[in-house]
C-alpha cells in the first residue's frame, strides 16, 4: 500500500455576526502506509501550516441546502510554521494510523449513585438504632443492604454481570445487588482481605503421563484429574513426590520420588484440603530397574 | 520513572486537543467565515442546521492517495447563534447528573470489605464443619461490628448509566474512526471535545469556573506565551492494560470531583513524598515533545471555596472540539440546567469525615500494667510489712493524662473555614501558622518513656496543642462514669481563638462521689473507689452549631426520620456518644488492691441435684456453690475441700487403721470447655444474684467412697497484674535466691535475659519455691552460672481466705461396699455382779445371747462410717419364701431340748440391743427387687488380733439355747439409695447362751452354812431325762492362800458338787435352791462357790452355765 493522507474535517460553529459565520474546522490528519517511515513520506502534513486550501461549506437548513466558499481567516502572522517544522521534523518517525474501534467493547463501571444511596440507607439505619453501640451481627444480617454486600462477593452471582456487560451496558439498576457487585468486580479485595478458595470436592487423577519411572525417581510426571488446589502433596506410594508444582486445577507436574523397598507399581494419590484421589488404575505408576548402558 | 511515551505527529495532535490555542496556532484549526446572505439560509427562522466544511488545495501527493473527508454535524442557527447545541449547557436532569460529598469508592469498597470479613469467616467455618470430623470453627466473629468511616473527598459530579450513554456514541460515531469519505453525524456530541464545570455558592450567590487557566506554553524555539481560557475536562473512558486494548473499558461514573481548588491547575506546593523517589508525581508536562512545555495556574480570582455547610450547584458547560466553550454568566440565576436543578435546593456540603477521640498523653512514665488507655492507681502497695528485697518497689503514684484534640489536616480545617478571615477568603497572614503546625508531630511530643518502648509523656501541667486540632473537637466527654456524662471543653483561653485552644488532664483518685474540674489547674479528678475499674468512652463532643455541618444527620433528614428520632439522634451527637460521627476510645481507669477488698463467704455448697446427689458408680462429685465476694476486686475464686480419709490396708497399714487428712482444689465447671482450677469472677454484679458467685465445681475422689468434706473459698484479687516487680537477680550455682521474703504469687514469675531476648523456663532452667520466695538455678539448664537475670514477679499477699466456718458436706457412697469377710465368731457374755446385807447376799447375773464376730481386715470400702449390719427379714416371710431365707438371719430351737416355747424364725432388729441403728426397707444386692432390714453394729479394731470384731447381742429371751444363723452384711448409712448393703456373708449356726442370776446367801451367825438360788430358763427336759430341768450342782472349794490364782482352790466336799433343786416357776423360769455346809467357818478360811450347770444327755452332760462366787 502506498503512503496516504486523509484530513478528516469537523465544522465546529463558532458563531454569528449579522449575516456571516464562522466555523472552526477541526482537521485530523491520518497517515496511512505499510510501515513506520519518516514523515517526509507524507508530504502534505509535513507541510501543513503551508497549505491554504480553499474550503466548500454546505448549510442545511430543513430542505434548504447551501454551498458556499468560506473564507479562511489566517492570523495575521500566519500559521506558525516555524513551530511546526520543529515540533514534526521531516525526519520524524511516523507510525501508520490503525483505526480503533470500541463500539463493541466492554464497559465495566459501577453505578456510583446508587452505591451511595444504599451506603446511606445503611448508615442511616444504624444512625437511627444502633448509634451509641455497635450493631450487632444479626441485625446487621437481617439488612437487605448487608445481605447484598455478601451477596456481591460471591462470584457465582457474577453471571448476571458478565451477561450486562457482554450484552452491552444497560440502564443502572435500582437494587443493592446491583449497586455493589459491580463495585466488587472492578476493585476486588484489598490486600489482605482475599476470601479463602471455595472448598472443593476432594481431587481425582484420571492420568498419569509417564506410567513408569526409574526406581531411583526423579522422573518428571505430569498428573492429569480434578480439584488441585494448593496447599497439595503427590505420594507415590508411601512416598512424597518432590517438586511438586500446580499448573493449573487440572494438572500437577511433579518429580517421583525413589522407590520404596518392594515397589514395583505404586498407588499415585493427590493430597488437598478437601481430601485424598482415590486409589484408581489410572493412577498407577510402575518403577523399572534401569537396564545396563 | 515511567517511560515517556513517544509522540508522532498523529498522536501528537490528538494529544494536543486540549491545548485549542496550539492548534490554532499551528492551523490544525482553521477558523472558515461564510456568508450566509442570499444563500437560502435564513438565521431568523432559528433552528437547527447541518453544516460541512471541505477543503481543496493542490496535494504534493497523487491526489488518489489523499483523502478529505467531511464531516457533515447538526448545529443550531438563529439571528444571535451559530452553534453546535441550542444551550451551550449541559442538561444535567436529562443527562442523568447526581453530586454526591462522599468518597463513594472507598466508602463501598470499604463497606464490601466489612461484608468479607463475615463471609470469609462464615466460609471457614463452614468448611471446618464440613470436614469429617467436623473441626471446632476457626474464626469466631465479634458480636458487634462497627460500620467502616465515611470520607469526605470533595464533591463529585456523577452520571448515572453513564457506560450506556458512552456506547451510544462509540456505535455512532464507529464511522468516523475510518472514514475516507464524507460523514454524517446525527449527534452532535461528536464535535465535543469535554466540559468545563462551574459551581455555584449560596455564601457569594455567583458562579465561577472551576476550569479557568492561565497557560503558560514554551515552544521549542524559546518563545513563550500566555493563555488564558478555560481547560476542558475529558470525560474518556480507560483500558485497564494492554491486554485488552480494545474490548474492555472501565469507565467511572464520577465525571468529576472538586475539592477546593481547580479542575485544570495543580494545587500550589509540592506533593508531599510519601514513597520512593521515582514515584513523586511530577508537574504535568507537554505531550511529549522535544522543546514543547505547557504550565497551567488557576486564573487569579476565580475560584470559589468548598466549605462545610454552604450550598452548592453544578453546570457543565460545552468545549466543541475546537476548544470553544460559552462564556460564563456568573450571576445567571437560571438553574434550570444545573444540578441540583433550581426545583432543588443546593447541594450542602457536609463532613462525614468521624471527629476522631481525644489525643491522650501522660504525664509521667508508665508503671507496672499501665498503659497510655488505662490508668492505674494504687492506694496500697505494700500491706503487711512486706519487703521487696532486691526488686524494684511499687509505688502508690497517681496517674494522670493529658487529653487535646485530635489533629487534623490542613485541608480539613480550610473547609470548616479556620483559615479565613471576616470575608471568608483564607487570610494570607495566617500561612506561616498553617505550615508550623501542619508539621507539628504528635510522635514527638514530651519526653520518651524510659519504661516503655515507644510512648512518651509530658510532664508540664498543661499539654501546649501546637498541632492543628479539629476545629469541630469542642472538648471530650467521658460516658460510663456512675454520675453520667461528663464534658470538658477544650475551649481558648479569654481572647484567643482557634487554633489556640487548650488541652486538659484527668486525674484518677482513690475515692468515691462524682468528677471533679478544677477550672484553674484544668484537671478533671475522677474518683473510683477502691478495687474498683471503671471502663469509660472518652470521645470528642461538639457544639448545636456543628450539627449543622454533619453529613450523616443531613442523611438523617432526608431519610424522613421523625423529629423525635433526630432531635434524639443530634442530642446524642453533640454529647459525642455516636460512634459514626465521635468515635471513642475506651479508657480504663483502675484503683488496684493487692488482695480483695473484703473476703469472700462461702454460703452454701448443695448437691446439683438434691434427689440424686451422684451418679451410680461415680469417682466424682458435682456440688453446687454459692459465694458472696467482692466483684470489683476478686478476680478468681478457688474452693478448697479437706477431709479425712480412713485407711485400712492390710499391707499399707499394717498396724492398724490410719485417718489421713487431704486437701484437694475442687475444678471449677464453666459453661463449656474444660474443668478449671479457679472460677473467673464476672466484674458486674449478676442481673439475678448480686453480688452472689454462683457456680459448680466438680472433684474426682478416683473411687465411689463416702466422705465427709470440709469446703472453703479463696478468693484473688482482680488485679495481680499491676504489682509486678521486677529486679536483677544474679543466680549463683544452685544457691537460692530470695527475691520475695513474703512468697511468690503461684505462676507469676518470668525470669529473662538481661536482653530480654531468653525466657527461661521454668523447672527446665530454673527452680521458684513459691513459700520461701526463692529463685535458684538448674544446673542442666540453659542460664550460666553467676549469670545476671531479670526477675518479674508477684510477690504474695494476692488473696484473701474465705471467712467464717467452713461448710461440711457428707458426699454419699455411689456404690455398695465389700461383703464382709467374717473370720470366727464367738460367744460373748455379760457379768454383773453385786452383794447386800454388808455382804452376806451376793449376787451374779450373767446375760447370754452375745456374739462377737471378727472380721478380716480392709474395713471402709465404702467409705467413712461403715458398719457391719446383721441382715434381717423386713416384715413376714411366706413359708415357702427360699429365697429370701438364703439371705437374712434365721433362729431355731435347740432339737435335742425338749421346749415349751418355739423361737420365731426371723428375729427383728429391735432384738439386738447392741444396734446403732435399725433401718428397714433396705435394698439386698442378690435381690434387688426385695427388701431387708438392717440392725448396723459399729466395728472396732483389735490390735491384738489384728482384726475387725463386733459384737452383737440378740437376747435369747424366753428361748433356751436358741441357734441363730447370722447373715452379715457391710452396711454404710450415707449411699445412695439402694446401694447401702453390701452383698451378704454367711457365718454357720450358732447357739446363744441362756441368761442366769446365782445368789449366794451366808447366815449371820451360822458361820458354815450357805443358801444358793439360781434363776433362769430351762429346757423341759432331754432325751436321757425327759421331763427334767438341766441338772445344776454346787461345788465348795476353798483357797490356803499359798499360789496365787485358780491353782490355789482346792475342792473340799463331794468332788461333783451338791445338786441343787428344781423347781418351775410361774412365768416359765427355773428356780434351783440348795443350802450347804462349808467344813469350817467362812470366817477361818476363803471359800467359793462352783455353779455347774450341765444339760443331761446320753454321753454325759453338756456345760450350759458356769460361773464362781466368792464368799
Amino acid at each position: 500500500m502506498p503512503f496516504t493522507e486523509t484530513f478528516l474535517c469537523t465544522p465546529l460553529p463558532e458563531g454569528i455576526t449579522g449575516t456571516k459565520v464562522r466555523i472552526a474546522v477541526l482537521v485530523s490528519p491520518r497517515l496511512g502506509g505499510d510501515a513506520t517511515d519518516d514523515l517526509d513520506n507524507w508530504p502534505d502534513v509535513r507541510d501543513w501550516p503551508d497549505i491554504r486550501p480553499t474550503w466548500q461549506v454546505t448549510l442545511k437548513q430543513g430542505d434548504t441546502e447551501a454551498v458556499l466558499t468560506g473564507t479562511e481567516v489566517v492570523p495575521a502572522a500566519g500559521y506558525d510554521d516555524a513551530t511546526w517544522e520543529q515540533l514534526f521534523p521531516h525526519t520524524m518517525q511516523v507510525t501508520p494510523y490503525v483505526p480503533v474501534d470500541r463500539s463493541e467493547a466492554r464497559i465495566y463501571s459501577y453505578p456510583v449513585a446508587k452505591v451511595v444511596r444504599f451506603v446511606k440507607e445503611l448508615h442511616t439505619r444504624v444512625l437511627t438504632e444502633s448509634r451509641t453501640q455497635f450493631p450487632t451481627l444479626e441485625e446487621l444480617q437481617d439488612d437487605e443492604v448487608f445481605q447484598a454486600l455478601k451477596a456481591a462477593l460471591d462470584p457465582i452471582n457474577w453471571g448476571e454481570l458478565q451477561d450486562l456487560w457482554s450484552d452491552g451496558p444497560k440502564e443502572d439498576a435500582d437494587d443493592p445487588f446491583s449497586a455493589f457487585a459491580p463495585l466488587e468486580f472492578l476493585y476486588g479485595p484489598r490486600p489482605g482481605s482475599a476470601p479463602p478458595p471455595l472448598p472443593t470436592d476432594p481431587p481425582v487423577v484420571t492420568n498419569l503421563d509417564p506410567v513408569t519411572g526409574v526406581v531411583g525417581g526423579r522422573t518428571l510426571v505430569t498428573i492429569t484429574g480434578e480439584n488441585f488446589f494448593q496447599p497439595i502433596t503427590v505420594t507415590f506410594g508411601s512416598n512424597l513426590a518432590t517438586e511438586v508444582e500446580v499448573v493449573d486445577e487440572q494438572t500437577v507436574k511433579c518429580r517421583s520420588p525413589r522407590a520404596g523397598f518392594d515397589d514395583v507399581e505404586v498407588d499415585v494419590r493427590v493430597t488437598t484440603n478437601e481430601g485424598t484421589s482415590p486409589v484408581s488404575p489410572d493412577a498407577k505408576f510402575t518403577y523399572y530397574v534401569p537396564g545396563p548402558r | 520513572m515511567p517511560q515517556q511515551p513517544t509522540f508522532d505527529v498523529q498522536s501528537a495532535l490528538a494529544a494536543m486537543a486540549d491545548y485549542p490555542v496550539m492548534l490554532r496556532r499551528l492551523g490544525v484549526i482553521r477558523v472558515i467565515e461564510v456568508d450566509l446572505a442570499g444563500s437560502g439560509i435564513d438565521p431568523a427562522d432559528a433552528g437547527p442546521v447541518t453544516v460541512k466544511a471541505k477543503p481543496a488545495w493542490a496535494t504534493r501527493l497523487p491526489d488518489a492517495q489523499v483523502d478529505r473527508p467531511a464531516v457533515t454535524v447538526p448545529a443550531y442557527l438563529s439571528p444571535t447563534r451559530f452553534s453546535l447545541f441550542a444551550d451551550g449547557r449541559v442538561d444535567a436532569a436529562a443527562t442523568k447528573l447526581s453530586v454526591t460529598e462522599l468518597d463513594t469508592d472507598s466508602a463501598g469498597t470499604r463497606l464490601l470489605d466489612l461484608a468479607r470479613q463475615v463471609v470469609n469467616a462464615e466460609r471457614e467455618n463452614a468448611a471446618a464443619a464440613a470436614k469429617n470430623p467436623p473441626e471446632l470453627p476457626p474464626v469466631s466473629l465479634p458480636n458487634r461490628l462497627s460500620l467502616p468511616s465515611l470520607r469526605n473527598a470533595g464533591i463529585c459530579v456523577a452520571q448515572q448509566s453513564r457506560a450506556v450513554d458512552l456506547r451510544e456514541r462509540l456505535v455512532s460515531g464507529k464511522d468516523l474512526v475510518s472514514a475516507s469519505d464524507d460523514q454524517a453525524v446525527d449527534d452532535a456530541r461528536h464535535a465535543v471535545l469535554g466540559h468545563v464545570l462551574d459551581v455555584w455558592d449560596d455564601r457569594t450567590g455567583r458562579w465561577h469556573s472551576l476550569c479557568a487557566r492561565r497557560g503558560t506554553y514554551r515552544l521549542p524555539g524559546g518563545t513563550t506565551f500566555t493563555h488564558d481560557d478555560e481547560g476542558p475536562i475529558s470525560m474518556a473512558a480507560t483500558a485497564r492494560d494492554q491486554a485488552e486494548p480494545d474490548d474492555t473499558l472501565y469507565l467511572h461514573q464520577s465525571l468529576v470531583r472538586w475539592t477546593g481548588w481547580s479542575l485544570v491547575a495543580p494545587r500550589p506546593g509540592q506533593p508531599v513524598v510519601t514513597e520512593d523517589e521515582g514515584r513523586v508525581p511530577n508537574a504535568p508536562e507537554g505531550p511529549g515533545l522535544p522543546g514543547f512545555s505547557v504550565g497551567f495556574t488557576a486564573k487569579p480570582g476565580s475560584l470559589p471555596r468548598l466549605r462545610f455547610g454552604v450550598g452548592y450547584r453544578f453546570q457543565l458547560r460545552i468545549v466543541n472540539a475546537a476548544g470553544h466553550v460559552e462564556p460564563l454568566q456568573p450571576t445567571s440565576a437560571d438553574f434550570s440546567r444545573a444540578v441540583p436543578a433550581g426545583s432543588a435546593p443546593p447541594a450542602k456540603y457536609l463532613r462525614f469525615e468521624p471527629i476522631s477521640s481525644p489525643v491522650v498523653v501522660a504525664q509521667a512514665p508508665m508503671t507496672e500494667g499501665e498503659s497510655l488507655e488505662t490508668l492505674v492507681i494504687r492506694p496500697d502497695p505494700w500491706p503487711g510489712g512486706i519487703i521487696g528485697s532486691i526488686l524494684a518497689p511499687i509505688l502508690g503514684t497517681g496517674s494522670t493524662r493529658h487529653l487535646a484534640p485530635p489533629k487534623v489536616n490542613q485541608q480539613l480545617c480550610e473547609e470548616h473555614g479556620g483559615f479565613d478571615n471576616g470575608q471568608g477568603v483564607p487570610d494570607p497572614g495566617r500561612y506561616s501558622l498553617i505550615a508550623q503546625r501542619d508539621a507539628a508531630d504528635l510522635a514527638a511530643v514530651g519526653t520518651a518513656d524510659p519504661n516503655r518502648a515507644g510512648q512518651r509523656y509530658y510532664s508540664g501541667t498543661t499539654l501546649p496543642v501546637s498541632w492543628l486540632a479539629d476545629p469541630i473537637s469542642r472538648g471530650f466527654a467521658l460516658a460510663g462514669l456512675p454520675g453520667g456524662l461528663v464534658k470538658v471543653a477544650f475551649d481558648p483561653a479569654a481572647g484567643q481563638s482557634w487554633p489556640n485552644v487548650r488541652a486538659a488532664r484527668l486525674q484518677l483518685i482513690d475515692g468515691t462521689g462524682t468528677p471533679q474540674w478544677n477550672a484553674l489547674l484544668r484537671v478533671l479528678t475522677v474518683p473510683v473507689p477502691r478495687g474498683e475499674r471503671r471502663e469509660v468512652r472518652l470521645s470528642s463532643y461538639l457544639n448545636n452549631a456543628d450539627l449543622a455541618l454533619l453529613g450523616h444527620l443531613g442523611w438523617l433528614a432526608d431519610s424522613g426520620a421523625s423529629a423525635s428520632t433526630i432531635a434524639a439522634v443530634r442530642a446524642d451527637t453533640a454529647a459525642g456518644q455516636c460512634w459514626q460521627i465521635t468515635p471513642y476510645r475506651m479508657l480504663t481507669l483502675v484503683n488496684a488492691v493487692r488482695v480483695p477488698v473484703t473476703a469472700p463467704v462461702l454460703d452454701t455448697v448443695a448437691f446439683v441435684d438434691a434427689d440424686e446427689p451422684r451418679e451410680p458408680g461415680s469417682h466424682r462429685q458435682d456440688l453446687a456453690v454459692a459465694a458472696t465476694v467482692h466483684r470489683p476486686s476478686t478476680g478468681t475464686l478457688t474452693m478448697t475441700a479437706t477431709w479425712t480419709d480412713p485407711l485400712d490396708d492390710p499391707i499399707e497399714q499394717a498396724a492398724g487403721p490410719e485417718n489421713r487428712v487431704r486437701r484437694a482444689i475442687p475444678q471449677v465447671l464453666a459453661a463449656e470447655g474444660r474443668p478449671l482450677p479457679e472460677l473467673t469472677v464476672g466484674y458486674d454484679p449478676d442481673p439475678a444474684t448480686g453480688a452472689q458467685v454462683r457456680f459448680t465445681t466438680t472433684q474426682g475422689f478416683g473411687d465411689t467412697r463416702r466422705r465427709v468434706v470440709s469446703y472453703s473459698l479463696t478468693g484473688t484479687t482482680r488485679y495481680m497484674e499491676y504489682f509486678t516487680q521486677r529486679g536483677r537477680v544474679v543466680l549463683r550455682g544452685t544457691t537460692p535466691t530470695q527475691v520475695a521474703r513474703a512468697g511468690i504469687a503461684p505462676g507469676t514469675d518470668v525470669v529473662r535475659s538481661l536482653d530480654g531476648t531468653l525466657t527461661y523456663r521454668r523447672t527446665i532452667d530454673y527452680t521458684v519455691d513459691e513459700a520461701q520466695g526463692t529463685i535458684a538455678r538448674i544446673p542442666s539448664g540453659t542460664i550460666p552460672n553467676n549469670a545476671t537475670v531479670e526477675v518479674a514477679l508477684v510477690a504474695l499477699p494476692v488473696s484473701r481466705p474465705s471467712s467464717g466456718q467452713p461448710l461440711v458436706v457428707d458426699l454419699p457412697s455411689t456404690a455398695r461396699p465389700l461383703p464382709p469377710k467374717p473370720a470366727w465368731i464367738v460367744p460373748t457374755f455379760g457379768w454383773t455382779e453385786s452383794s447386800a446385807n454388808l455382804g452376806r447376799t451376793r449376787t451374779r447375773a450373767r446375760s447370754g445371747g452375745g456374739l462377737r464376730v471378727f472380721l478380716e481386715r480392709g474395713w471402709y470400702s465404702s467409705g467413712v462410717g461403715e458398719q457391719l449390719a446383721v441382715v434381717l427379714a423386713d416384715g413376714s416371710v411366706s413359708g415357702d419364701d427360699e429365697q429370701l431365707r438364703t439371705i437374712v438371719t434365721r433362729r431355731a430351737a435347740d432339737p435335742v431340748t425338749a421346749r415349751t416355747a418355739t423361737p420365731t424364725e426371723f428375729p427383728t432388729a429391735t432384738e439386738f440391743t447392741l444396734a446403732k441403728a435399725r433401718v428397714a426397707g433396705i435394698v439386698p444386692a442378690e435381690l434387688p427387687e426385695r427388701r431387708v432390714s438392717v440392725a448396723a453394729h459399729d466395728v472396732v479394731f483389735d490390735t491384738e488380733r489384728k482384726r475387725w470384731a463386733c459384737d452383737i447381742v440378740l437376747p435369747p429371751g424366753s428361748q433356751h439355747q436358741p441357734f441363730v444363723s447370722l447373715v452379715l452384711a457391710r452396711y454404710q448409712p450415707n449411699s445412695l439409695d439402694g446401694l447401702h448393703l453390701s452383698p451378704v456373708a454367711q457365718v454357720e449356726w450358732v447357739q446363744l447362751a441362756p441368761d442366769r442370776t446365782a445368789t449366794a446367801v451366808t447366815e449371820l451367825l451360822d458361820l458354815t452354812k450357805v443358801t444358793v438360788t439360781v434363776a433362769g430358763r430351762s429346757p423341759s427336759g432331754t432325751a436321757a431325762a425327759p421331763g427334767q430341768p438341766n441338772a445344776m450342782s454346787v461345788l465348795v472349794q476353798s483357797a490356803s492362800g499359798l499360789n496365787p490364782g485358780d491353782l490355789d482352790w482346792t475342792v473340799v466336799g463331794p468332788a461333783d458338787g451338791q445338786r441343787l433343786t428344781a423347781a418351775a416357776q410361774p412365768g416359765g423360769t427355773t428356780l434351783w435352791t440348795g443350802t450347804l455346809r462349808l467344813p469350817t467357818s467362812r470366817l477361818l478360811r476363803a471359800y467359793r462357790l462352783v455353779i455347774v450347770e450341765q444339760e443331761q444327755h446320753a454321753g454325759g452332760g453338756r456345760l450350759v452355765y458356769s460361773d464362781v462366787i466368792r464368799l
